[in-house]
């Protein structure tokens, strides 16, 4: 059964589209504001360093301005200033370097890495004659970092569910709704079927009924008439009128519509036992020769076609994957109408024509006949029903009956007409499993 | 030979005009049984096998039996598979006389076990001849028998 899915062009490609969007949503949701936030505290953390480094080389400058030549010496006043410090929580790695690189002093809290340095120069009237390094550890800007990650990660993942999944579910539940409608659809339309076929079949017994007793009936005038006829004699001549008018006519009359009445009665019910059958039969698809079976069906109708004269051109038609049944009767019917509502007195011309598309084959019957009415067009592929002049024997069976067929094979029949002037019966099979079946062999 | 007329034919019929119509028929292809008419399967299971209100009544058991499918409270189904399974009816042969075309219908009868399946058309004279046809095949099997 075709699902809702199925009917959305290329589904597939919409939800990845989508499963994409979601990603990328959710990516940048999650990275962006732990990135950002990374950076912006690490390069705060970096000028608080600096700063730190710039106060302790102000000091560091006087010490060796004050006295240029000794002043690396003076570890206890430079490890003084090193141990100073504001924030005594911060664990830091301070030391007063060398111009070469020696340290000279250092003030260490033990770090864990990774870490962050920054330097400052240590300057003696303008020249730079050491510098002044302070290290702090990167970790606890990672440890809020990694908090901020999960946060806007956790967010990101609300955001893909809501971009991705929900409206996914949300199609899922209308799809399965649908597919809980078809199924119920189709329940009740078997149901009917079902309804139907048994209400035809139960007419049969009355039917065989009322047949059998008119017929009864018939039998048991025959037999008591030589009786009648000589008791007619001890009649007066009003009275022998009147018994042979009855007789005669009004018994024979009665006779006569009850069994035509069942006739028809009898012709219905048959009707529709063979329309309830198409859905009861299985169907066998295969591919079809539709031209072997054109020229089959037009074999059938040469005498007609031969006595009204009727000019035939098929053009190339493909071969279909269906039920063979299915399109024989098919054809055969619509070949058959064709020829039977020609418009009289005008030469009979019949073009059978086909079109391949992508998703199925078109075939086209199409007539200068009579033509059919705008308003008649989705008449004549009803049950029972006959458009235009009734002079052509037919029990208005063969359209409703094609109908039923083309559409338990999945495919469509309609009519396109100008009163007049002719009809084109168009007969549409789809085609994705020819292409399987082709594929397959 | 002279014991044929006795024997009884078993006609199961719920509709009494199809019953009265074979019976006619019957008559008039020159059947001058006896004709039992049941119009349900339990009446027919129980006249066959002796039970319920049949229970104690000496009856012949019929030579022929002429089966309608569409039976009320057992089907026709049903009696045919009681009959062709019970060892005192299993040789009475089973004619099956029924409105049905369906295969399928057809088929499962042959397989129950019946004899002769015969469609009743609503065209009255071929239903008549099938019903004379019957008629004489039962006059052969009545020939035969004897």
């Amino acid at each position: 059964m075709p699902s809702l899915s199925a009917n959305i062009k290329n589904p597939t490609s919409a939800i990845q589209r989508l499963t994409l969007l979601a990603i990328l949503a959710s990516l940048l949701i999650g990275a962006v504001p732990s990135l950002g936030y990374f950076l912006a505290a690490y390069y705060r953390e970096l000028g608080a360093i600096e700063a730190e480094a710039k106060g302790d080389s102000f000091y560091v400058s006087a010490l060796a301005s004050e006295n240029p030549r000794l002043w690396q010496y003076q570890q206890i006043r430079l490890q003084d200033i090193l141990d100073r410090r504001i924030r005594k929580d911060i664990k830091e790695f301070r030391s007063v370097l060398a111009l070469d690189g020696k340290v000279i002093a250092e003030s260490r809290d033990s770090l864990e890495p990774p870490l962050m340095q920054q330097t400052y120069p240590v300057l003696d009237a303008g020249r730079s004659v050491g510098m002044v390094a302070i290290k702090r550890s990167v970790r606890p800007i990672l440890l809020k970092t990694a908090l901020v990650a999960l946060l806007s990660v956790s967010l990101g993942v609300v955001i893909f569910y809501l971009i991705r999944i929900m409206p996914i579910r949300s199609v899922q539940k209308a799809e399965e709704q649908s597919r809980r409608y078809a199924k119920d659809l189709e329940v009740t339309n078997a149901d009917l079927r079902a309804f139907i076929f048994g209400i035809a079949h139960d007419l049969r017994a009355p039917l065989v009924n009322l047949k059998g007793f008119s017929s009864e009936l018939r039998t048991d005038l025959a037999e008591i008439m030589p009786l009648l006829l000589r008791s007619l004699a001890a009649l007066s001549a009003e009275e022998r009128l009147r018994v042979a008018t009855v007789l005669d006519q009004a018994v024979p009359e009665a006779l006569g519509y009850i069994d035509s009445s069942t006739g028809k009665l009898d012709a219905l019910v048959n009707a529709i036992l063979s329309l309830s059958r198409i859905d009861f039969r299985a169907l066998n698809p295969e591919l079809v020769d539709t031209e072997a079976l054109v020229q089959g069906a037009l074999r059938n109708l040469a005498l007609t076609i031969k006595e009204k004269n009727i000019s035939v051109t098929m053009g190339p038609l493909p071969a279909v994957f269906a039920d063979r049944l299915v399109m024989e009767q098919s054809i055969a019917n619509l070949l058959d109408n064709a020829c039977k509502y020609l418009e009289p007195g005008r030469p009979g011309v019949i073009s059978i024509t086909a079109e391949s598309g992508k998703d199925e084959t078109t075939f086209y019957f199409m007539d200068n006949g009579r033509g059919i009415a705008q308003d008649d067009l989705q008449k004549v592929f009803e049950i029972f029903r006959r458009a235009g002049i009734q002079d052509t024997p037919g029990e208005g069976m063969g359209l409703a009956f094609v109908k039923a067929l083309v559409r338990r094979q999945g495919g469509k029949i309609w009519c396109e007409s100008s009163p007049g002037e002719g009809s084109t019966f168009c007969l549409s099979i789809p085609a994705n499993d020819g292409r399987e079946f082709k594929g397959n062999s | 030979m002279e014991n044929h007329e006795h024997l009884t034919i078993l006609l199961v019929e719920d509709d009494p005009g199809h019953a009265l119509l074979i019976e006619k028929n019957l008559r008039r292809a020159g059947i001058v049984n006896r004709i039992t008419k049941l119009d349900t399967g339990q009446k027919a299971v129980d006249f066959l096998l002796k039970k319920g209100e049949y229970q104690g009544q000496e009856q012949v058991a019929p030579f022929l039996i002429l089966l309608d499918l569409n039976l009320p409270v057992l089907n026709g189904y049903q009696v045919l598979e009681t009959i062709k399974g019970t060892e005192l009816t299993k040789h009475i042969p089973v004619v099956i006389l029924t409105t049905t075309d369906n295969p399928h219908e057809i088929n499962r009868c042959y397989e129950l076990g019946c004899n002769v399946y015969v469609t009743k058309p609503v065209e009255y004279e071929q239903f008549c001849e099938s019903i004379r046809k019957l008629g004489l095949f039962l006059s052969i099997v009545r020939v035969a028998q004897t």
